[in-house]
């Protein structure tokens, strides 16, 4: 077992270093992409070459549907906490190519095309622990932008907060196309039948 | 006599409470669990769910962002002078904890996916109402139904045929089939028997129900833990990252059937089981728990 302390945005190097189940700490800023809208608004405009407000090179996305509270001077960040990522399966290839972002934080693993971008251009999937809201907002130092609010409702909009010693965070998919998830799921098959036998179903 | 006010404040606060604790008897299964588990990464995460539970309480905040499709189970007392709109008054408590808290929108139009900023819609807070003979209260259970907490779940009528084994493995099934989606460990409601649509209600009912009671029934209760037993061999593990905890309580409610067939439903719940239930009395007087 393994703690590792990284700074955002993570070095590639840095990233392809990281194994499997490794506890990681994050600090420094993370970008919430948490809609379907907003991921495709990124893609749309990296497809036509143009250049973003905020640069994701080795940056660290997180799938945060965050609590805001509207004030005079903005948006406050009242909580966050880890969605299920599944539902970006369809877009995670192309945005890990595209963007070339270092790391996702979610919860409950991405599909196989996604691990294969990960291993291809160097990307990991950070697990958090869902229901944590309290453990990670306390690690949360701020929230120093809204992007795309005009574009997208405060839901869906992209956040980039700043964070210090983010975790427990475990590196569920690793840059050498390892997957915990996959690894369990066969695991869990292979219980079944002894499982099927112990309740008299076979 | 209780006022519309009066009933507004006190759902809201149940409602607000449901989500921002882990329930007293969740919090001693996670404990239990966190002694038995011998999986080293398990076993961090469990500390930190219990953390979670920890914070909560002495801070009062919300356990998870996604908090859920209100839902209100509602038992009135016969000697309880109802004479407010209960409907409109559930639905305000939420509108009300929604904007207090900050809570995001998560109930949204089925079709057209337009979420409500108030938590509120058609037929949303989803309220079940039961009538209690005798009583002088008013007891609402608040149910926030998030994804992890209300997405999971499965129904079907079987035949009359290999009642008891078909039961389980609809049950094994289902918790496999939604794996590490639910943030487990698990809370597993079952419901078997009544119609297809009171199935899913007793399925329900099961997660609400405090998980160190066990099913009066002894065959009942008897299964409940077994399938607890044969959940935690399946490997899942707390977030589906394997180890020995996947399942904290099997609860199983049952109602009569036809005698062609037999509904089972399940319904899981996340990790942190959030509920709460309260009473308001007649003359005033509110309990909460």
């Amino acid at each position: 077992m393994r703690e590792v302390r990284l700074s955002t945005p993570i070095p590639k190097e840095k990233v392809l270093d990281l194994q499997l189940m490794d506890i990681v700490y994050l600090s420094g800023k993370v970008y919430v992409v948490v809609s379907p809208q907003a991921h495709m608004l990124l893609l749309d405009a990296a497809r036509k070459g143009l250049k973003l407000p905020f640069d994701l090179t080795n940056a660290v996305v997180y799938h945060c549907p965050a609590l805001l509270k509207e004030s005079a001077g903005g948006y406050r960040l009242i909580l966050v906490g880890s969605t299920t990522s599944s539902r970006f399966n369809p877009l995670a290839p192309e945005f890990i190519e595209r963007f070339r972002i270092s790391g996702i934080i979610g919860k409950g693993g991405m599909d196989k095309a996604t691990l294969e971008a990960c291993k291809k251009y160097g990307c990991v999937y950070f697990s958090a622990i869902g229901g944590a809201s309290p453990i990670y907002t306390k690690k949360v130092e701020g929230l120093t932008n809204v992007y795309w609010s005009d574009r997208l409702s405060i839901y869906e909009a992209i956040l980039e907060i700043v964070v210090k010693d983010f975790g427990p965070l475990f590196v569920g998919m690793d840059a050498h196309g390892n997957s915990i998830y996959e690894q369990i799921q066969r695991e869990v098959r292979q219980n079944i039948p002894k499982i099927y036998q112990m309740l008299g179903i076979h | 006599m209780v006022s519309y006010e009066e009933v507004v404040d006190f759902a809201a606060k149940l409602y607000d409470m449901a989500n921002r604790r882990v329930p007293p008897d969740v919090k001693g299964a996670l404990k239990r669990a966190y002694n038995k588990e011998s999986n080293a990464y398990a076993k961090i995460i469990l500390k930190s769910m219990l953390e979670v539970a920890h914070i909560a309480e002495e801070e009062n905040i919300l356990v998870c962002q996604d908090t859920g499709v209100p839902e209100f189970f509602v038992k009135v007392g016969t000697d309880f002078p109802l004479k407010i709109d209960l409907k409109k008054a559930l639905s305000e408590a939420v509108a009300k904890v929604t904007r207090e808290s900050s809570y995001r929108g998560i109930a949204a139009h089925p079709i057209k996916r337009v979420r409500s900023s108030t938590n509120t819609g058609e037929r949303v807070p989803v309220i079940s109402l039961d009538v209690e003979y005798g009583a002088d209260f008013l007891e609402i259970t608040a149910l926030p139904q998030g994804t992890g907490s209300g997405a999971w779940s499965a129904m079907k009528v079987f035949g009359p045929y290999d009642i008891v084994k078909t039961i389980k493995k609809f049950v094994v099934d289902a918790v496999v089939e939604a794996g590490t989606n639910p943030c487990p460990p698990i809370i597993v409601g079952v419901g078997i028997g009544g119609t297809p649509d009171l199935v899913m209600k007793l399925a329900t009912l099961a997660i609400v129900r405090d998980l160190d009671k066990r099913h009066p029934d002894p065959d009942v209760a008897n299964m409940e833990q077994e399938l607890l037993e044969a959940i935690n061999k399946t490997g899942i593990g707390p977030m589906g990252l394997g180890g020995e905890t996947t399942c904290l309580g099997v609860n199983i409610e049952t109602a009569f059937t036809s005698a062609s067939w037999n509904p089972v439903a399940v319904k899981i719940q996340c990790w942190p089981g959030r509920r709460a239930t309260g009473r308001i009395y007649a003359d005033g007087r509110v309990e909460m728990r």
